[in-house]
């Protein structure tokens, strides 16, 4: 019994072992582009496009539910974006708070029937659209609820250009950040399909009319953590899986699509949380399956700034919504290209790694974790191997925080001081020691969520833009 | 069970080795940046009153002076910053005289010899900066550096710099050419990267027109939109009938940007296979106060296209009272029910907004006019009482 306990405890290190050293290799290939990335956020010329009527037109779509602190800023912000040619559709998707009354106030939006919606994907029962021609591109989508997945269906139902940018309203995005994408968009609109922007956390930051004015670190231990874990996945993992085309994710925060081919593959899925991982899937499986060249990217220099969740109640419940979406995406899409030749890197590399090293790792980790528990409980002969695997795992997975970090540094340094670099590495070492395995088990709750057809949003609150800006300055 | 402490203390090892390599790196970066930073400004005090010198002088004749001290390599990228923000913001003979001063400076020198760099970024950076500096002399290093370089984004950055830079129209047309041929689709951009030349396309615009490269003739609509003296040929119109939709839709722009239609050519384009070429002729009608038009938008609004639909609604908002008196017409369904919804939206706004639009006599009075059309068609409404005039 010891010696199983002690086999299986091992096994499951050497599966985190492979995890980091698959995702080692993949932050070689975000450093393999980062000269390129250096190359375009420094050289490239936006200013110029930023009024150049050749630039694409963009329909932003801002699904809103019970935002009313926040979304005034954020529609704000989104309105004094530099771009030639956008409009701004934001879909109450049924709120029980004033999301409705506070835009209708802030813009003086008038009621018109919804009869210039059209049902291209169908939605749920939309009540009216609000609108000023004061603000010409701006609109506002009262709708029953139906979910996120199925207010961005109704945004794009209403949209008027061939490219849409999903937004959330608890988000702000930086002045060049459409402009950005939509350069990158530019140099191959036959291929793009989706092209996802930089998520960054902006606990602690200075905001003031709606624009981060002064970049901090957070002073709160969990959204501190999630800083250095935002830029590893993005800048360490996201950087990378684009190189190879085998990005699964463009996150629901901020993201610009081809409206065409979202429409396609008949929208986005509701019902369940994972939307954003769910539509790039799809995307996926449709151009491969049609044999379209095709390409799904990231773009690191267009930054959107998002508030964290501040406490351990209201991550969770983030994290468990994002267990159970992913566990229904690899169901639902996932195990179709699972191994098979036609889905390329998504087949072969990223729907596997999904799979066995995401959507099943509670099991390997917390089945392991056990194992090892029993075995000490048995007899310590072997704490010596125990250990050093430990101190292994600990030590690589900082490695590779560091690594994303080096990216952070050579291509963007929002964060300059020096001691928030020290600040960084701490909370990346001590990510491993509670966090982590938080992380783990909340994933694992998901999935039981999942099982027991538990579908409902979660404890989910939002603090104004303002007020986390008078927390920071009274701190 | 494979197990070798042996190992797995090796791997510490170069885990640990790795992890100061990168932490060393990173903070060797974020120290010498800091020290370039207060070096950069310390430098920028020094050169205020230089600078000060500069903003009086601009206006002046005189070329401007170069700074009295000879510059070290650091200042002149220092001075290089500055004084290339302000050709970027600057136009005409400002910006040539701050031109001619980067030359005297030295700046067009130390970029050129930076442009044989070994190292990629240190060439991209001199190029950028040739670029700004409107060196002609480097274009034709500038194009074989493009030719050598393998087709990824970095490319645009050379391109844009070789349009800033050349004299020669057939540079600037070969430069069009590489990028159709090498490039992905992108005619917007490779059209936007060529505006950022002086010199006069239209006659490169014109030549793609009848290229057999697709892709070539939509940057020669796209780059001919700009144009507005130019006549445009016939047979632009015969684009319309192009398999490519794209081609389609650029050469309807580019007829109602030149406004060279006659209304038998009106006619036709609102009745276009394309929605979206149906709408940008309904949209152009309205944006352009064409009332001769009026009447052709009341099938507009009927089409089943909604965005046609909506489009051609506002126009006709647009064209003063006979365009509200078909929407009248439409919104009390004389014409039928289609597009009736739309057109009695529009009339409603149309009406509340003129409400607020009065500035003088002639507005009061359309108002009123308005009123009377409605009234004639829906009868009294006590929402839009007539105001005396």
């Amino acid at each position: 019994m010891r010696e199983i306990l002690l086999a299986y405890g091992i096994f499951a290190m050497y599966y985190v072992i492979t995890i980091n050293t698959i995702y080692f290799g993949i932050i070689m290939f975000s450093f393999k582009r980062i000269t390129g990335i250096i190359k375009e956020t420094f050289y490239s010329k936006y200013e110029p496009l930023s009024g150049s009527k050749h630039v694409p037109p963009i329909s932003i779509l801002v699904p809103a539910f019970n935002e009313e602190l926040t979304v005034k800023e954020n529609v704000r912000s989104l309105l004094a974006l530099h771009y030639p040619t956008h409009e701004v559709i934001v879909v109450n998707d049924g709120s029980s708070d004033d999301t409705v009354g506070v835009l209708i106030d802030e813009f003086q939006l008038k009621y018109y029937k919804p009869t210039f919606i059209k049902d291209t994907i169908p939605t749920a029962k939309v009540k009216g659209i609000y609108y000023n021609p004061e603000f010409p591109n701006l609109y506002l989508v009262d709708k029953e609820n139906g979910g996120k997945a199925d207010a961005l269906n109704a945004g794009i139902n209403l949209s008027h250009y061939p490219l849409v940018s999903s937004i959330d309203a608890d988000s702000l995005l930086e002045s060049d950040a459409l402009i950005r994408i939509a350069r990158k968009y530019m140099e191959n609109p036959e291929e793009y399909v989706a092209i996802g922007g930089n998520v960054r956390i902006a606990n602690g930051c200075e905001i003031s009319d709606g624009m981060v004015k002064k970049v901090n670190l957070p002073k709160k231990l969990l959204p501190m953590m999630q800083t250095v874990e935002y830029i590893k996945a993005f800048l360490g993992g996201r950087i990378g899986w684009s190189d190879i085309n085998g990005l699964i994710i463009v996150s629901g925060a901020f993201g610009v699509f081809k409206k065409e081919y979202i429409i396609k593959v008949g929208g986005y899925r509701g019902g369940y949380p994972g939307e954003d991982m769910n539509i790039i899937i799809k995307l996926h499986r449709y151009m491969l399956d049609n044999k379209l060249p095709y390409k799904v990217d990231f773009c690191p220099d267009a930054v959107c700034w998002t508030q964290a969740p501040d406490t351990f109640k209201i991550l969770g419940s983030q994290r468990k919504r994002w267990g159970r979406g992913n566990l229904k995406n690899m169901l639902e899409e996932g195990m179709y290209m699972f191994m098979r030749p036609r889905y390329k890197i998504m087949g072969w590399l990223t729907i596997p790694y999904n799979i066995i090293f995401e959507t099943l790792s509670p099991y390997f980790r917390i089945t392991g974790f056990l194992a090892l528990v029993g075995y000490s409980l048995l007899d310590m002969s072997g704490w010596e191997i125990i250990a050093t695997f430990m101190l292994i795992n600990v030590l690589y997975g900082t490695l590779l925080g560091i690594g994303s970090l080096l990216i952070e540094e050579m291509a963007f340094q929002r964060y300059p001081r020096i001691r928030d670099y020290f600040k960084m590495v701490l909370y990346t070492v001590l990510m491993f020691f509670g966090y982590r395995q938080l992380g783990i088990l909340w994933r694992f709750l998901g999935h039981i969520d999942f099982m027991r057809k538990n579908n409902t949003w979660g404890t989910m609150t939002r603090t104004s833009w303002n007020d986390s800006n008078e927390n920071k300055q009274s701190a | 069970m494979f197990i070798n402490l042996q190992a797995a203390y090796w791997v510490i090892g170069i885990l640990l080795v790795l992890m100061i390599i990168l932490a060393t790196l990173t903070l060797s970066m974020k120290v010498n940046k800091k020290r370039l930073e207060k070096k950069e400004k310390k430098c920028l005090s020094e050169f205020r009153s230089y600078f000060d010198y500069l903003q009086l002088q601009l206006d002046n004749a005189d070329r401007l002076r170069p700074p009295a001290k000879p510059l070290r390599i650091f200042e002149k990228k220092v001075l290089q910053k500055t004084l290339l923000q302000w050709v970027d913001r600057l136009e005409g003979i400002h910006r040539q005289k701050l031109l001619t001063l980067c030359e005297d400076i030295g700046l067009i020198s130390y970029n050129r010899k930076r442009l044989k760099s070994p190292w990629s970024i240190i060439r991209i950076d001199a190029a950028y900066h040739l670029g700004i500096l409107r060196d002609s002399e480097s274009t034709s290093e500038l194009l074989s550096m493009l030719h050598q370089k393998k087709f990824e984004a970095s490319i645009y950055i050379i391109a844009r710099s070789i349009a800033q830079t050349s004299k020669d129209v057939n540079e600037i047309k070969s430069l069009i050419q590489y990028l159709v041929e090498n490039g992905k689709q992108n005619s917007h951009l490779i059209a936007d990267i060529s505006k950022e030349s002086y010199l006069d396309l239209r006659s490169v615009y014109v030549d793609f027109l009848y290229e057999s490269q697709l892709e070539l003739v939509k940057v020669g609509l796209i780059g001919l939109q700009d144009q507005v003296d130019y006549h445009l040929s016939e047979d632009i119109h015969s684009f319309l009938h192009s398999k490519d939709k794209e081609i389609r839709i650029l050469t309807a722009k580019l007829l109602t940007s030149s406004m060279a239609l006659t209304k038998r050519d009106v006619q036709a384009y609102l009745q276009f296979p394309d929605w979206e070429v149906r709408q940008l002729f309904a949209e152009w009608i309205g944006n352009s106060e064409l009332k001769q038009y009026a009447e052709y938008l009341r099938e507009g609004v009927q089409d089943l296209n909604w965005m046609v639909s909506r489009s051609s609604a506002k126009s006709l908002m647009q064209l003063g009272t006979r365009g509200f008196e078909i929407l009248c017409e439409l919104a009390s369904g004389n014409d039928g029910d289609r597009g009736r919804e739309v057109a009695n939206e529009f009339m409603e706004e149309e009406l509340k907004q003129s409400i607020h639009r009065f500035s003088n006599l002639a507005d009061i009075t359309e108002y009123n006019q308005k009123v009377y059309i409605y009234q004639k068609y829906f009868g009294k409404s006590h929402d839009y009482l007539i105001k005396a005039t």
